[in-house]
């Protein structure tokens, strides 16, 4: 059964003839365990059905269903709930508390949910896998881009949520660090048993995933699951062609 | 501990300018409420005891109502009633002793019975003996005024009377727990005063165990409504002006604090704004709405707490400053002397609750708001501008307010036009966001000469966040709107005032007594000395006013004696209702009202009023309503000398005004006054030309001291301007990066944030400006129809003038510090900032 289903979702921003559709009529199912890349070009509605995925905007018309939960009957506390439960967020600006310091950052969720007791060592468990166990007392300011991803996606772990929603986790990193996050983006679905959604628009990221959606103007144009054959030149043709459509 | 309980003060300690400037706010407001709450009541008490003398040593004491004297009626109720032990009768007047070369100092005379006086108080003599009942002239001194007057046993006392200096010898020491008394027989100082069989006080001892609330119940029962059991009256020109003071200076600290709440809420608005990243990541791990209200409210409170506790620190520092400031005025022109600060318990609880309490409040309103942004427009790195082209609910609600106001200011009535003046004032907070757009397209053509490479980018960033320019500059409104009101009412006061006593005192010569304010317990001069000063060579008309203490349907009144012919020679009242023929009526129970009096006691030309004297209620018909300078601000009704005679036993003037002959040679009118006034030490003589130019200077210190007051009431909004360009400065770090990395010098940088800070300041004046205009226009008309319509709005350009300058100065000073961050910025850092 799929950890998370979309039936018929829609976005459309503003009224009238200024009216844009940012997501039209997409249905799409992600199975646990799965990592799934949805790519595409500029304004294609990815983080779009990102935000809607996580419960973070309130579709048009359609419908999230998260681990069975339909998201439109859930009020803002519940929601709130389930965000903390079951979904990890990772974005492209790191967001971290800057006055906190990365085992703070990490221990938040936990902390939110009334888990304080056990917060701190869970956090620090979380940045030892993420290879941060020696920076545990610095703050985001003190630490690199690649390092404050990183505490961002201990964070995400943290509460061992079912799901893993990443925008653009790679889109404020040098090479080395985008791609040591994707490792542990890998890990979270290989080693930790977690689902990951990622949206990227760099084919290399999406190289790392196991499925990737292709969108264009809001509607899905491809839906590919990866093989051992599937290269990154051979996705970004893939890119080409689905962007070409 | 907990990471949400320390989280707060965490963000507070990241950003400790701010947190400083802040909490600075609540301190300031605090202090002001604080000390002023913890001097008055040492203010207060030390006139009370000053006016009172050692009659706290007593058990109770019977007054009359209006604190005039009374006959021994009352004494021989007392006498009878149950739990009276003993009942001594006393006549007190305060003097100034003169003491050679130094400036005469407060004393009080009492009279008493030298037998009853002992039951009642116990006098300790430390030298020499105390009264015996046969003693005509003798007086036992208080060691205070053995200090003062370096007398002892066997020597004479000069004592001023109304009928010139008096010599009693000396015959005894008393310590009077450090007050300064004068005890003589108690038919002595009837005498030496002119009340003939008059007592102002009976002093009573209660029978051991009595219930004092019983006794005095029963007293009061058994006396009637025109005495007091308990203490004496103290219904006086210097308690009113206190009671105004405590007013005034309490508005001023809610205004400050009112202020600091308007500076921490625009402080919460933008750290929300600052911290929306922060709070969308929250949400978006799973804190809850009210997580958020908790965290931002925490922090509020936090600083509300800290804030509060330095405030009274800081506020008993003031108090303590003040009192000691207060002090010397006091002593010299009231002769009373003030003690240590001693600060209620019901003071503290004021402070600290409003402190701590309009923190949270203004910490509440943005943390609702913060609690309320969807987590993706949180997470957003912009602040989602505010929609274009359509009317808001706060525009429609403020055009609505400003038709209300307009409509409550057209009808005349004193309420509804206070409430236009608020609503208006509150319409325009409401209006401002979508005012700031209109306001900065005004000013950019000026500010483009002023600033031609960084006006247009200046008015553009104002632009863009119209919502937070308007909270700085409704902040600034707010200052400048009381300023701007307060100097139209004080300009109009002035004008009022001053134009009082330019048509009222007329008078060459003005004798006055010294303690200005406490006409009641000064003692006067009588006819011995009126002859004489009438037959001073070179002196042509003259008149003498005289005083009592009156109560008209419980409202306190002094009664002005004046001579219905003879007054209107030398001085005249402005009149409000009526005119100068109404003088001769006051021969036949008529009676002049001043406009305070009339106001309050609902009385208009041809009402009858009973006034309580010390001969039982006597009707008076007044016959005209007007005032002059000295009786504008308290109740004050003018009757005939005569009748202030016979039924009030007042004979004694407080004040003597007479013009000089023609021709008369002024030198040699002076050297006849002073050598009158040395036997009369209770009058200063005063030329009315000094006196005018002096009271007119009086005005003038006093006006600027108001202004200096209002002054550091926009401190706040200096502080609100600097946060709100710091955060602007910060929000905007990658542009400002991006601007340098593309040519933009450091000296630009810095004009582009002045500017801006020009802009919020100028758009502050224009709100305040307005609002101020139409508040002070409102409160004056209410205090016209209130007191006097003698008060008349006057535009106080001078006033605008000041605070449009003071605005422009302060959106200068605010800006410096953000200007000189902006252009501090290292590029590759600005262009990397998140």
């Amino acid at each position: 059964m799929a950890i998370l289903q979309t039936e018929n979702l829609s976005k459309v921003y503003g009224r009238g003839s200024a009216a844009v559709t940012a997501l039209d009529q997409v249905s799409l199912g992600v199975e646990p365990g799965e990592f799934v890349a949805i790519m595409g070009p500029s304004g294609c509605g990815k983080s779009t059905l990102l935000h809607l995925l996580g419960g973070l905007d309130t579709p048009s018309s359609g419908r999230v269903r998260l681990d069975g939960a339909d998201l439109a009957t859930l009020d803002d506390t519940a929601l709130t709930v389930l965000r903390r439960k079951k979904i990890g967020f990772v974005f492209q600006f790191f967001n971290l508390i800057p006055v906190l310091s990365a085992v703070e950052n990490v221990m938040l969720p936990l902390v939110l949910d009334g888990q304080a007791p056990a917060a701190d060592a869970r956090a620090r468990e979380w940045l030892t896998r993420v290879g941060l166990g020696d920076r545990l007392g610095n703050r985001p300011g003190e630490l690199s881009g690649g390092q404050q991803q990183r505490v961002a996606l201990a964070r995400a772990l943290v509460t061992e949520p079912a799901l893993i929603l990443a925008d653009e986790p790679t889109g404020n990193l040098d090479s080395r660090g985008a791609e040591e996050m994707l490792r542990f983006l890998r890990k979270a679905v290989d080693d930790w048993g977690r689902t990951v959604v990622m949206v990227t628009h760099d084919a290399r990221m999406a190289a790392y995933a196991g499925r990737i959606v292709f969108l264009k103007d809001g509607t899905v144009v491809d839906d590919t699951r990866l093989t051992a054959q599937t290269t990154v030149e051979s996705l970004m043709e893939k890119v080409e062609t689905a962007a070409q459509r | 501990m907990n990471l949400l309980l320390t989280l707060p003060a965490r963000y507070l300690m990241g950003r400790k300018l701010r947190t400083t400037l802040t909490t600075f706010a609540v301190v300031f407001g605090v202090a002001v409420i604080f000390g002023v709450n913890s001097m008055l009541p040492t203010v207060i008490g030390a006139l009370q005891s000053g006016a009172l003398g050692a009659s706290g040593q007593v058990d109770m004491t019977i007054s009359s109502a209006t604190g005039e004297s009374f006959d021994s009626t009352a004494l021989d109720t007392a006498r009878q009633a149950p739990g009276v032990a003993a009942a001594a009768p006393a006549l007190r007047r305060q003097v100034s002793l003169p003491l050679g070369l130094a400036p005469a100092q407060a004393a009080e005379v009492l009279g008493v019975e030298p037998a009853s006086a002992q039951l009642v108080r116990r006098y300790a003599v430390t030298a020499g003996r105390f009264l015996a009942p046969g003693d005509t002239r003798a007086a036992v001194i208080s060691q205070r005024v053995a200090l003062m007057t370096n007398l002892k046993v066997g020597d004479q006392i000069q004592l001023p009377t109304p009928q010139g200096l008096t010599a009693l010898p000396v015959v005894g020491l008393v310590p009077a727990a450090g007050a300064a008394q004068v005890i003589v027989p108690l038919a002595l100082a009837q005498t030496l005063f002119l009340a003939p069989g008059q007592i102002n006080a009976v002093d009573l001892a209660l029978i051991a165990g009595a219930n004092h609330e019983g006794v005095a119940a029963d007293l009061q029962a058994r006396l009637g409504a025109g005495y007091r059991v308990g203490s004496p009256a103290l219904e006086s020109d210097a308690f009113a002006s206190i009671q105004v003071a405590l007013v005034a200076v309490n508005l001023f600290g809610v205004l400050a604090l009112f202020m600091g709440g308007f500076l921490i809420y625009n402080t919460f608005r933008t750290v929300v704004i600052e911290r929306r990243h922060d709070i969308g990541m929250l949400r978006a791990v799973g804190a809850t709405r009210r997580t958020i209200i908790n965290l931002i409210v925490a922090e509020s409170l936090l600083q509300g707490v800290v804030g509060s506790a330095l405030g009274l620190l800081l506020g008993y520092g003031f108090a303590v400053g003040m009192t000691r400031a207060f002090s010397g005025l006091l002593e010299q022109y009231e002769k009373i002397r003030l003690d240590t600060v001693i600060v209620p318990p019901e003071v503290f609880v004021q402070a600290i609750g409003l402190g701590v309490g309009v923190t949270l409040v203004a910490g509440l309103f943005p943390a609702i708001g913060a609690s309320r942004v969807p987590v993706l427009a949180a997470l957003k790195a912009q602040e989602t501008p505010a929609p274009g082209g359509r009317l808001t609910w706060g525009t429609r609600s403020g055009l609505g307010l400003v038709v209300l106001a307009g409509l409550s200011l057209l009808t005349g009535n004193t309420g509804l036009a206070a409430l236009g003046a608020l609503l208006f004032l509150t319409a325009l907070v409401l209006l401002a966001p979508a005012l700031v757009n209109p306001i900065a397209r005004a000013a950019e053509p000026l500010l483009r000469r002023l600033f031609p490479q960084e006006g247009g980018i200046a008015t553009g960033n104002m632009q863009r966040h119209p919502r937070r320019a308007a909270v700085t500059a409704s902040a600034l409104m707010i200052a400048l709107a009381i300023i701007v009101a307060l100097s139209g009412i004080l300009t109009s006061l002035e004008a009022t005032f001053l134009g009082a006593l330019d048509r009222g005192s007329s008078a060459d010569v003005i004798l006055l007594p010294p303690a200005l304010g406490l006409w009641n317990s000064n003692a006067g001069a009588g006819a011995d000395f009126e002859r004489a000063f009438a037959a001073v060579p070179g002196m042509g008309a003259w008149t003498g006013v005289r005083y009592a203490g009156g109560l008209v349907n419980g409202v306190a009144v002094q009664v002005l004696g004046i001579d219905p012919a003879g007054y209107p020679k030398v001085s005249t009242l402005t009149f409000d209702a009526g005119d100068a023929t109404s003088y001769a009526a006051l021969a036949d129970h008529g009676a002049i009202a001043n406009p305070i009096f009339a106001s309050a006691a609902h009385v208009k030309v041809g009402d009858n009023v009973q006034v309580q004297t010390p001969v039982g209620l006597k009707t008076y018909r007044i016959v005209s309503i007007g005032a002059d300078y000295l009786s504008l601000k308290i109740n004050t009704l003018y009757i005939s000398q005569a009748n202030l005679a016979a039924e009030f036993h007042r004979n004694e003037d407080f004040m003597l005004m007479g013009n000089l002959a023609p021709g008369a040679d002024r030198a040699q009118v002076k050297a006849s006054l002073d050598a009158l006034l040395a036997r009369y030490p209770q009058f200063t003589l005063n030329w009315g030309a000094d006196f005018r130019a002096a009271q007119r200077q009086v005005f003038q210190e006093a006006f600027l001291g108001l202004y200096i007051v209002l002054v550091v009431l926009t401190l706040p909004s200096l502080l609100g301007l600097i946060n709100t360009l710091a955060i602007n400065v910060l929000e905007r770090t990658r542009e400002i990066g991006v601007l340098r990395a593309i040519g933009a010098t450091r000296t630009q940088v810095r004009r582009m944030v002045v500017a801006e800070a020009l802009l919020l300041s100028l758009a502050g004046a224009v709100f305040g400006l307005l609002g101020g205009l139409v508040l002070g226009y409102a409160l004056t008309t209410l205090s016209a129809a209130a007191y006097t319509n003698q008060l008349s709005y006057s535009f106080p350009l001078a006033g605008l003038v000041f605070a449009l300058a003071l605005a422009l100065l302060v959106g200068v000073i605010a800006s410096l510090l953000p200007a000189r961050q902006a252009a501090r910025l290292r590029i590759v850092q600005a262009l990397q900032y998140e």
